[in-house]
């Protein structure tokens, strides 16, 4: 007896267990099925022994064997004899074959009931949980009537790790078990309001799929997932809560209007994840999505809050991910056709700063806005103050400065004269008037020129013909400057009538170029010797004087609390009005760069919004002016240059890659492009900043100020 | 809710499948011979969310093991990429720089591990940190077991 015992056991030593039998298999490829068969009649013979702990390594086997296709559906039995193992290592062996293989007309599933009845009840967390999770893959309809009731009790277990589970599984127990539903449903909903963070995610979760089945049951509970939205910082669960009002707002349309400001919240916290997100990249498919939004949120502020949005992300540090210019221009113009948005002389400003501090797009963004100049009727619907003529300001300004660029700078010169412009703010009259003057430089210089001498007396009384309608204006800086500029062009022709060459004097009158100023450079010119800002430049008033001053009238005492009030008030009123006197001058002011904007507060991290569907819309045909390029194109073009570079690459690095072939571990994909990777389309040479010539950049190096571009 | 997720290698033999509704084995044969045509016959730099039937599948190559999980039309897939990406990190924390060879020999912990993640076709527990405790405690638990066993071997 005793030696069969011991030779019992020397047999179990030579068991494979499931590495050996992995290895084994791997071996044999050649003949894998004579050598598997083999196995599982060794299987065979371990699951005739008592030992449990045999049972358990053959069960583990057949698992595996099952994976690669072998059916085991003859081992049900032996299963659940070793889920009914009191050894944890061996019944979650036994639960784990039984979720893989058991299925609703397995026979011998009756008789697992009573066992996960026993290990539902087990003092051991971990013997209960494996239960929970083996019997939610094969849950049948009557598993799930037997063991609702203690399912339930495990709801409100001690241990969390319990709770959880049972929460979860009871999803799958109302779907097999309808009826359960309703003893469950007042335990569930508290569990909603768990202390422990992943039971209530738990609950939120099954709730969550229960109302979206049938949405009218759950209405009731809209309030206490609005408060657990606006509360959670799980982003798991705020993204199953939003789905879940995505199903409950077609019942209920007032719920739709409560909800939008967190959901507006929510928005805004995922477009400013965008600031970080941007990469030279991505850039351009970002603002292709972005532009798709702003489409169709017609009206709203939604459409501005994008325009800032789209611009802000472009023109971050010093538009350090723009690699093509002519693109970034072309959605500026672009954005110009929207109606309604206040934001004109942002994308004005944008379309300014970029003009002059690239020097290499000078050339297109002149060309572009000729066109823009040319269909400015087309823009003029909008008369109010930063509506989208303020781009009209911009273009005026641009054409002027770098007229030399222009194709046909007569045509411009005409448009910039038109009658029509005198609808026109007046701001943008005067800027019309201004650089009207120095496309009439440009334009002279290059008719004396030629041989046509008549030309460039057309010219003359082209502008003598509409300046007058500019010197009757209402606004006083148009005035001004209309009635000087004609009166230098009355003097003018009338050297042209004695056949004077006028044309280098007059660009010798806007010559030298503009650059921008940096915004810190006022603090660094240093104060003249002698100069005392803090001192008096006038005595200042003496204090006797005032006190005598006070009338002596009836009301003596309520005066002087008047005026002190009236006082305190227009200071405020005061300030306020220098303060938008001062925002105003800045923004008409071409050459004042405005600083960075302020750092974003740091949000959390919202992925995506189920709202926003992201559909293939029909974009109803935007404004099309004639002349202006669709940014898609550039979109393309990009996309070809960057696989041409990366085909050329590939084959460098190929040659590269062959030497060395790395074995295990290597997780990553082909590998991501690197920044570097990308070279701009052209090479940049950003215009510097003026500052007080005293002073160099080098000793104090200054982040928001880099300019120069690195050749690559 | 989550159907199924696989795993196979770039030459189709299936590493794990784990399937949230019982079904019978021909089907799950069926399913598992569609999914590894259709997964791997996939360019390299196609988009990794599929239509077949009613459900969507996600797949995410790893190395040379394909990761491929089920969901209804419902569900997010952008959520089911970080679905699949956290399974991964949870193996990589238990394994300790995990590859395809740990999975094959280790398979049964790779289930266990992921029964603590999901259960019922639903995300158990979005910490990483419990996850990793549970599975600890429940490896202890073994450990203690295992001790045993060698006693009952030799003395009967």
């Amino acid at each position: 007896m005793a030696l069969k015992i011991v030779k019992g056991s020397i047999d179990r030593m030579f068991d494979k267990n499931l590495q050996d039998l992995v290895r084994g298999i791997r071996n044999h490829k050649e003949d894998e099925a004579k050598y598997i068969s083999t196995c599982i009649d060794e299987i065979k013979q371990e699951l005739k022994q008592d030992n449990i702990a045999v049972k358990a390594n053959a069960v583990c086997k057949l698992t595996y064997l099952q994976m690669l296709g072998y059916d085991v559906s003859w081992a049900a039995f032996n299963i659940v004899e070793v889920m009914s193992s009191s050894k944890f290592t061996y019944k979650r062996i036994g639960y784990l074959a039984a979720s893989q293989c058991f299925h609703e007309s397995t026979d011998v599933i009756m008789l697992t009931t009573n066992q996960i009845r026993k290990d539902l009840s087990s003092p051991n967390q971990y013997d209960t949980g494996v239960a929970l999770t083996g019997l939610s893959c094969f849950v049948t309809p009557d598993l799930a009537r037997d063991l609702a009731n203690d399912i339930m009790t495990l709801m409100s277990h001690t241990k969390p790790y319990i709770r959880k589970k049972a929460v979860l599984i009871m999803y799958k127990v109302f779907l097999k078990y309808p009826e359960s539903l309703r003893p469950a449903f007042p335990r569930l909903k508290e569990k909603l309001e768990d202390p422990d963070p992943g039971v209530q995610s738990a609950a939120v979760n099954v709730i969550c799929e229960l109302a979206r089945r049938n949405p009218k049951n759950y209405l009731s509970l809209a309030p206490l997932f609005f408060k657990l939205m606006t509360s959670s910082t799980n982003n798991w669960v705020l993204i199953k809560i939003i789905k879940l009002f995505g199903a409950l707002t077609p019942l209920e349309p007032r719920l739709g209007k409560k909800l939008i400001e967190p959901l507006t919240n929510l928005i805004h916290r995922a477009l400013d994840l965008l600031y970080g997100m941007v990469s030279k990249k991505n850039l351009m498919e970002i603002v292709k999505k972005l532009m798709l939004h702003v489409d169709k949120a017609e009206g709203t502020t939604y459409r501005d809050e994008l325009l800032t949005k789209i611009i802000d992300i472009c023109s971050q540090s010093n538009y350090q991910y723009i690699t093509n210019f002519e693109w970034y221009i072309s959605i500026l113009v672009e954005l110009t056709r929207l109606e309604g948005t206040r934001h004109g002389h942002l994308i004005a400003s944008q379309m300014l700063d970029v003009a002059i501090r690239v020097k290499a797009i000078r050339i297109f963004a002149v060309a572009q806005m000729a066109t823009l100049l040319d269909n400015a009727h087309l823009l003029t619907g909008n008369m109010q103050r930063n509506g989208i003529c303020e781009v009209l300001y911009a273009a005026a300004w641009i054409c002027g400065e770098f007229s030399e660029h222009l194709e046909n700078p007569m045509q411009t010169l005409e448009a910039m004269l038109r009658p029509k412009v005198a609808t026109l703010p007046g701001h943008i009259q005067a800027v019309y008037v201004q650089n009207a003057a120095k496309l009439f430089s440009t334009v002279l210089k290059s008719q004396e020129g030629s041989t046509e001498g008549t030309a460039a007396q057309e010219t003359s009384q082209l502008m003598i013909d509409r300046l007058p309608l500019f010197v009757q204006s209402a606004n006083l800086e148009v005035q001004e400057r209309a009635s000087c500029i004609l009166q230098l062009v009355k003097y003018i022709q009338k050297l042209q009538q004695k056949e004077v060459e006028v044309a280098e004097e007059v660009s010798a009158l806007f010559a030298g170029e503009l650059n921008p100023v940096a915004p810190k450079a006022q603090k660094k010119v240093p104060v003249p010797e002698g100069l005392d800002l803090d001192a008096w430049i006038n005595e200042p008033p003496s204090e006797s004087e005032s006190e005598d001053e006070q009338p002596k009238a009836i009301f003596a005492k309520e005066e002087p609390k008047h005026s002190r009030s009236r006082h305190t008030e227009v200071d405020e009123k005061e300030l306020a009005r220098r303060r938008e006197a001062r925002k105003q001058e800045q923004a008409n002011n071409p050459f004042y760069i405005k600083a960075s904007p302020s750092s974003q507060k740091v949000y959390q991290e919202s992925p995506g919004v189920e709202h926003i569907p992201v559909v293939q819309i029909d974009l109803t045909v935007p404004l099309k002016v004639p002349g202006l390029p669709m940014s898609d194109q550039y979109l393309k073009l990009e996309e070809e240059r960057r696989q041409k570079e990366r085909a050329d690459k590939k084959k460098k690095e190929k040659k590269k890659r062959k030497e060395k072939r790395s074995g295990r571990g290597r997780r990553h994909d082909s590998g991501p492009e690197s920044e570097e990777d990308i070279t701009p389309a052209h090479m940049v040479d950003i215009v510097t900043e003026e500052m007080p010539e005293e002073y160099h950049l080098n000793i104090e190096p200054q982040k928001s100020l880099i300019f120069e571009r690195s050749q690559k | 809710m989550m159907r199924f997720l696989l795993l196979f290698s770039r030459q189709g033999r299936l590493r794990l499948q784990k399937w949230f509704t019982p079904m019978m084995d021909r089907e799950k044969k069926k399913i598992i011979r569609d999914m590894t045509t259709m997964v791997l016959s996939r360019q390299p730099r196609t988009c990794n969310f599929m239509q077949w039937k009613d459900l969507k599948i996600i797949y995410k190559r790893y190395a040379s093991l394909y990761f491929c999980l089920a969901i209804e039309s419902q569900e997010n897939e952008l959520l089911a990429l970080e679905v699949i990406h956290r399974y991964v990190e949870l193996l990589d924390k238990y394994f300790g720089n995990v590859c395809e060879l740990d999975i094959i020999f280790n398979f049964e912990k790779a289930y266990f591990i992921l029964d603590e993640f999901l259960m019922g076709g639903e995300i158990q527990e979005t910490s990483k940190q419990i996850v990793n405790r549970s599975i600890d405690a429940s490896d202890m638990l073994q450990e203690d077991d295992s001790s045993e066993w060698y006693e009952v071997q030799l003395f009967g």
